[in-house]
């Protein structure tokens, strides 16, 4: 009988060998990967989502359950069935061009990714016509734009601006921030969301998606 | 290393000392209660005017042979769990006495404290870890005042398993707490071998001491109970207006009463402290947190520690009236400064010592730990180091994933549920709260917790039966 709370308390606790073991024994007693996967490591991160909100976990601590999580999905992955496999939304995340800062657009990147999206973090200094290209290539259902520089904050207007002209406007949610930016902003410029933090930022994203 | 912080070098001390010692020696200290005079004068110390002692050296430092050092000091609790020990430096608040008035938490107010608001005080104090030893934040005004340090006892003694300091007058006051401690211990006999009880001893400067405080202290020292041996001059008023010279005078008090209590009982154990302060020469009125009062409390510190002696400084006692910029800036630097040298300080008044705001003692204690972490040791080593670590994340890599990281930031990182570290927006989302306004609800929360009794309602009645017998006899008089 598995016992589903042991392996989210293992989770939450970020107890790799025991969370793996736990993994290993339900796929021993013929438990189905994809309930596993769901009843057990996503509601797991659930958790953890929660607890982080809550205050009571801290961002190293959810990049480490993820971690864990990935770790036991490269175990399941090849007894899921292809719909069970699919990842989360997919995200295109970048620091606009003429801005270098790429720390707090990581940090909302690793985020992202521990929440179970597929995240191209395609880096900083980013030109419209380059995240068009991007969005195509991985055909994006979300796009993050990044700006620490006042200075910098038109560029984010002239990419919304771009990627609507392109015609690419309604294949994907725009979502803004770093520190000068604010949601009165992303409604001027035309971006659907805007997150104050790293946390917030993936919460929005997934809501945006669902 | 861990860090320190000095005023004063060895060499100072010590020509402090000799200032101390020559004070002794040449001007004497005055000491107005017949045992203490009778004790002095068979060790071969002169009287002159009647009550003023005059030490030499050699008394003193036959005295100082047998008080007991850091390692040796323990202030007991109720709960052994609670005990005080000074073997390392390891900094924490304890509740300073006296305050006449609180600040009402639920109208905002100020007005007499009340026996009711001690109890929750104690209750409260009880559930902050960096409160190391309880005692009478206030002085309740609603009893009889000629016995109100009694139901001070009496209130912390049924609320506190921690250690209680408190201010105690004369033989009878001494009698009476170890009465109250007894009852709550169980036995005279468990009590006097765990005494969880320290009391005051504060000297009446320049180089006197009034004889309630003084039999109080013989008294004491008798029974072993740990006095907090205080010499608390006025820079310009009651000492000399420069700081070298009040600490000569403040230090040589402290040596002439730990001199007698060691001729009453050699071992008798004691914590150095000084209420040393300024005065504020436009309006008569006494500064507990200028930037003299710090200076005093590591300098006098360093005085106590030269003789290994377990420290306790006032330090969070805030000039400032309400939880504001001013008492931040007061808290933060005199907290900061005392907790280099000092093992227990008092804290958690406003008003200079006379105003209690229930959020303050949340706001105290989450400032010691904002001070602990900033004065905690620096290990460097190879897991320190983490050398690896840079190898494998390499220019330009983020260490937030990293297994170190996780192993690590929670000690290396404080993280206050109390300071605020949102972002604007997420702060706004919160209620846009001041610090006061957290610590309130915190305030509230421990208000509305379901305490355990810590002693029976019959042990209950028993501390109140001494209490009403002090007053029957005292009342009036």
């Amino acid at each position: 009988m598995t016992d589903f709370n042991a392996m989210m308390d293992a989770l939450v606790a970020c107890d790799a060998a025991k969370v793996t073991s736990l993994v290993n024994a339900s796929l021993a007693e013929d438990v189905a990967a994809g309930d596993i996967l769901n009843n057990g490591l996503i509601a797991g991160m659930d958790i953890v989502g929660e607890r982080m909100e809550s205050g009571e976990m801290f961002i190293p601590e959810v990049l480490m359950a993820a971690k864990i999580m990935g770790g036991c999905v490269d175990i399941l992955k090849p007894l899921l069935g292809e719909d069970e496999s699919t990842t989360g939304a997919r995200v295109l995340i970048g620091t606009v061009k003429g801005d270098l800062h790429d720390i707090g657009k990581n940090l909302v990147a690793m985020m992202m990714e521990s929440a179970g999206m597929e995240v191209h973090n395609i880096g900083v200094d980013i030109a419209p016509d380059d995240f068009i290209t991007q969005i195509k290539e991985k055909n994006a259902q979300i796009v993050c734009l990044s700006a620490l520089l006042t200075t910098t904050m038109p560029m984010m207007k002239q990419t919304v601006d771009a990627i609507v002209e392109s015609g690419l406007r309604d294949q994907v949610k725009i979502l803004v921030g770093g520190a000068p930016v604010t949601q009165a902003f992303a409604e001027e410029i035309g971006a659907d969301g805007f997150a104050a933090d790293a946390g917030a930022a993936s919460k929005l994203a997934k809501s945006l998606v669902n | 290393m861990k860090p320190t912080l000095s005023f004063l070098s060895n060499k100072e001390i010590e020509t402090i000392h000799e200032c101390s010692l020559k004070i002794l020696n040449e001007i004497g200290m005055r000491f107005p209660a017949k045992e203490a005079l009778e004790v002095f004068e068979k060790a071969g110390a002169r009287i002159i005017n009647n009550d003023t002692v005059l030490i030499d050296a050699t008394l003193v430092n036959k005295a100082l042979k047998t008080t007991l050092k850091r390692k040796d000091v323990t202030l007991f609790a109720k709960d052994p769990k609670n005990d005080v020990r000074f073997d390392t430096h390891d900094p924490g608040l304890t509740c300073m006495t006296m305050a006449t008035s609180v600040i009402d938490p639920w109208s905002g107010d100020k007005r007499p404290a009340t026996n009711e608001d001690l109890e929750r005080l104690v209750k409260i104090a009880d559930q902050l870890v960096h409160v190391k030893v309880s005692g009478g934040l206030i002085t309740p005004q609603d009893v009889d005042l000629a016995v109100c340090d009694w139901h001070t006892w009496a209130t912390c003694l049924k609320n506190t398993t921690k250690h209680i300091t408190g201010g105690v007058l004369g033989y009878r006051g001494v009698q009476d707490a170890i009465k109250m401690g007894s009852i709550s211990a169980g036995s005279r006999e468990a009590f006097l071998k765990r005494p969880f009880i320290s009391g005051w001893v504060l000297t009446l400067p320049p180089l006197g001491m009034d004889t309630e405080s003084l039999e109080a202290m013989m008294e004491m020292n008798r029974y072993n109970i740990p006095i907090m041996l205080s010499s608390g001059p006025i820079l310009g008023t009651t000492s000399p207006v420069t700081i070298p010279g009040m600490i000569a005078q403040a230090h040589a008090e402290i040596l002439a009463c730990i001199t007698l209590s060691q001729l009453i009982n050699p071992g008798a154990p004691l914590v150095y402290t000084s209420f040393a302060r300024g005065m504020n020469m436009k309006t008569s009125n006494i500064s507990m947190a200028g930037p003299e009062f710090a200076v005093l409390k590591v300098a006098m510190a360093q005085m106590g520690l030269w003789l290994d002696f377990p420290i306790r400084m006032p330090s969070m006692l805030r000039d400032a009236k309400v939880l504001d910029a001013q008492a931040g800036f007061e808290t933060g630097m005199v907290g900061t400064l005392s907790s280099f040298n000092a093992d227990i300080m008092d804290a958690m008044q406003l008003d200079t010592d006379l105003v209690v705001d229930y959020p303050d003692l949340i706001f105290c204690n989450d400032c010691m730990e904002f001070i602990r972490h900033s004065l905690r040791e620096l290990k460097v080593d190879q897991e320190s180091l983490a050398f690896d670590l840079i190898k494998e994340i390499g220019p330009g890599g983020n260490y937030l994933g990293a297994q170190h990281t996780f192993a690590h930031f929670r000690k290396e990182l404080w993280h206050s549920d109390l300071f605020d570290h949102n972002n604007w927006e997420n702060w706004e989302k919160n209620g846009s709260k001041t610090i006061r306004d957290k610590a309130l609800e915190k305030t509230y929360n421990l208000l509305a917790l379901e305490y355990q009794a810590i002693i029976s309602p019959e042990q209950s009645a028993a501390i109140d039966s001494v209490v009403k017998e002090a007053q029957n006899d005292l009342s009036g008089k």
